[in-house]
């Protein structure tokens, strides 16, 4: 079973009081089992910070998995299967100079 | 005269000290907005009176008295309602530190009250034999001696002019011992806290002897369409509210909040740019800034973002009790570049820069560069003079802080920045610069547009005159995929000439995220009272643009300085998400150089003349 670790930066940090998990997915789990994974542990509202409305990773945050932003893949993430060491970044939107 | 000017620039030549004034020509105001854009026209003017007098533009000394600095605000500065109208924007004939053009913008109040003091630029020529300041009181010019005021710190000084002038809207903007000793990443300071902190400005007044400028004044600017006016602030008022950067990011986090987003992507360069993730990264954030050190925020004059931080340490080696920033810059360069990981420290050093007057960015990476140049065995340990030149070692950060302002011990050999400090000891190549300017907080290896930018910038390494880190790691207006060089050339020209209107607006760069050249436009109409189109603002931009490149071309830069490090070229990523990339320059500057309809470096004359660049 993949151990995948999750990370969370700026607001959400502070909204949900932790900044990483280890989370363990069943085998060929991806983002959504990720989140859902985090959201027994954060609450349910955990998921409507990183999901929209039709479960795809919320526009306005950036996921990174190992360092590459979901928007850069061809289906925004969702194909994903996340493996054994993977590292999963959430960050809100942020910007600075 | 149109609205958004005061209408009158202010010329002082310091060698003989005469001041007159002169009308803002509205026809360059038109053709180059104001700050930086309209300092550009000017200093134009002045390399062709020097050309016609028989001094050669690579001829002129940066820290002679040929060299001419102007400060500059813009038709937004200034006005209550713009979008963040708190800044001002400097520019010099060249750079002690590079060479090329000098520039650097600051916020704070120092532009909006230099013009409620009745000035829109202020041209200072010349040197005295002297330390002068300069008195700028509603309308009440005088030059008045410094004796007293030399060789105090920033803050020393900048208390004492306030109190000497006193009034409501009073603001100093000047040097500290780094300016005077001419260190050459020394910043002008004003407020206290804010810089001018790029391309050594600050030696530039030092070499003039010009200690500071005060300005104080009760003075509105003209607005020439207040309804239109008020119209387009209040949307671009709602834009900066809904955007969650621009109203929740900034506000909370300041800029250090990037540190973690940028280390994650794998590009926070890490003890001069060998590694570019660093696993402790965390401990320097904006989040631990914001936790454990952050007391207030301190908007810059008229912002609503407010993304200015108020910080202490409470105790310790390091405790400072009242300090400003540091910023996400700050924090990379003192911290994550040479390894210093004690965030107490990062803010001990930054602040000292404020306290005597230096550039961070130019100082971490000469600091990080030397500590790299030590380790590989090119200082030798007598060089040193006791200081611990490893990485990591936040005593030998501070300590070379003000070393450096000083010029004292080794801290001389870290004044020169690192071009010239790495020439020295024989590996260039351990310069992270670009034209003599360190490069600043990301490795574009990681992200190939900002390469083209620091590349082709025209004061140097500088990622603000073209930020394309904002499409391609934070979204920002769209996604767009950093590790490819395809397409990357238009969004670097776009940046860049869209930031030049920024800059000459000037307003800050901040305000981008949530407004375009539309907003810009129908705020600068409203404003002038001219009909401005989108296509019509960057089309100044890019006039801008290309009329300082040209005045860089003089200097001798050309296609050949549009470069980077090797390390960056040449040196693949040694792991995280970017592994195996190196920058694949020459592809992204061929099209570069298309789009701007330029021929190795230079623009050409058709394009000179498309733009209405008259030589």
């Amino acid at each position: 079973m993949p151990r995948v670790r999750l990370l969370l930066f700026a607001t959400l940090r502070e909204k949900f009081g932790v900044k990483e998990l280890d989370l363990e997915l069943g085998r060929g789990g991806g983002l959504r089992e990720l989140f859902e994974a985090a959201a027994d542990r954060l609450g349910g509202d955990f998921l409507s910070e990183v999901l929209d409305d039709s479960g795809l990773p919320r526009d306005d945050r950036i996921i990174m998995v190992n360092g590459r932003n979901v928007k850069d893949t061809p289906d925004r993430g969702t194909s994903i299967r996340l493996a054994d060491g993977d590292v999963v970044a959430v960050f809100p939107p942020i910007a600075g100079g | 005269m149109p609205g958004g000017y005061m209408g009158k620039i202010l010329y002082v030549d310091l060698s003989s000290g005469s001041i007159k004034e002169e009308p803002i020509d509205e026809e360059v105001a038109r053709k180059y907005l104001g700050g930086k854009g309209y300092a550009v026209y000017l200093l134009y003017q002045y390399l062709k009176e020097y050309e016609a007098r028989g001094l050669a533009p690579q001829d002129i000394d940066p820290l002679g008295p040929e060299n001419v600095l102007i400060f500059a605000t813009g038709p937004g500065t200034g006005i209550p309602g713009f979008p963040s109208p708190g800044r001002y924007h400097v520019m010099a004939l060249r750079s002690p530190l590079t060479g090329s053009i000098g520039s650097g913008n600051s916020g704070g109040e120092f532009g909006p009250f230099m013009k409620f003091a009745g000035y829109d630029m202020i041209v200072i020529e010349g040197a005295s034999d002297r330390p002068v300041y300069l008195s700028i009181v509603n309308g009440e010019v005088e030059l008045k001696d410094a004796s007293d005021l030399w060789g105090m710190t920033v803050f020393d000084t900048t208390r004492i002019l306030k109190k000497r002038v006193g009034g409501k809207n009073t603001s100093v903007a000047c040097i500290g011992p780094a300016g005077e000793n001419l260190v050459m990443m020394a910043a002008i300071m004003n407020d206290e806290h804010r810089a001018v902190g790029r391309t050594g400005l600050g030696a530039v007044m030092g070499s003039k002897m010009l200690k500071a400028i005060v300005v104080s004044g009760d003075q509105q600017v003209p607005v020439a369409r207040p309804e239109d006016f008020k119209k387009a602030a209040d949307k671009a008022r709602e834009l900066l509210m809904k955007d969650p950067v621009t109203s929740e990011g900034l506000p909370k986090y300041g800029t250090a909040v990037l540190v973690n987003i940028i280390n994650q992507a794998g590009m926070l360069p890490f003890k001069n740019w060998q590694f570019e993730y660093n696993p402790d990264a965390d401990k320097i954030s904006g989040e631990t800034l914001e936790k454990e050190y952050l007391i207030k925020r301190r908007p810059c004059w008229g912002c609503i973002i407010g993304c200015g931080r108020v910080t202490k340490v409470q105790m310790g080696p390091y405790q400072v009790l009242y300090s400003e920033g540091p910023e996400y810059e700050s924090v990379w360069a003192l911290g994550n570049d040479t390894g210093v990981m004690e965030l107490d420290a990062v803010i001990k050093s930054n602040h000292l820069c404020d306290e005597l007057g230096m550039d961070p960015i130019s100082l971490g990476s000469t600091i990080a560069c030397a500590m790299e140049l030590y380790e590989k065995g090119y200082i030798p340990e007598e060089d040193l003079q006791g200081v611990d030149l490893k990485f990591g070692n936040p005593a030998a950060l501070v300590e070379l802080t003000w070393r450096t302002a000083y010029k004292s011990g080794f801290g001389k050999m870290i004044a020169m920045g690192s071009k010239r400090l790495a020439e020295v000891y024989g590996a260039p190549e351990l310069s992270m610069s670009v034209k003599g300017l360190e490069m600043p907080a990301y490795d574009p290896r990681g992200a190939k547009g900002i390469g083209l930018e620091y590349a082709t910038s025209n004061r140097g390494g500088c990622h603000v005159t073209g930020y394309t880190i904002a499409p391609e790691i934070l979204s920002h207006p769209e996604k767009i995929d950093p590790l490819t060089p395809e397409g990357k050339a238009k969004w670097v020209k776009i940046f860049q000439d869209f930031t030049c209107v920024v800059n000459s607006t000037v307003n800050c760069l901040f305000d981008t995220f949530a407004l375009g050249a539309g907003e810009y436009a129908e705020l600068l109409s409203a404003v002038t009272g001219w009909d401005l189109t989108e296509d019509d603002v960057m089309r100044i931009g890019e006039r801008i643009y290309n009329l300082e490149r040209v005045i860089i071309n003089r200097y001798g830069f050309d296609g050949k300085d549009d470069t980077l490090p090797r390390r960056l070229l040449e040196e693949p990523m040694p792991e995280g998400p970017a592994k195996g990339q190196v920058v694949e320059l020459d592809k992204m500057l061929k099209e570069y150089y298309e789009l701007r309809g330029w021929v190795d470096g230079k623009p050409t004359p058709e394009k000179l003349r498309e733009l209405e660049i008259e030589l």
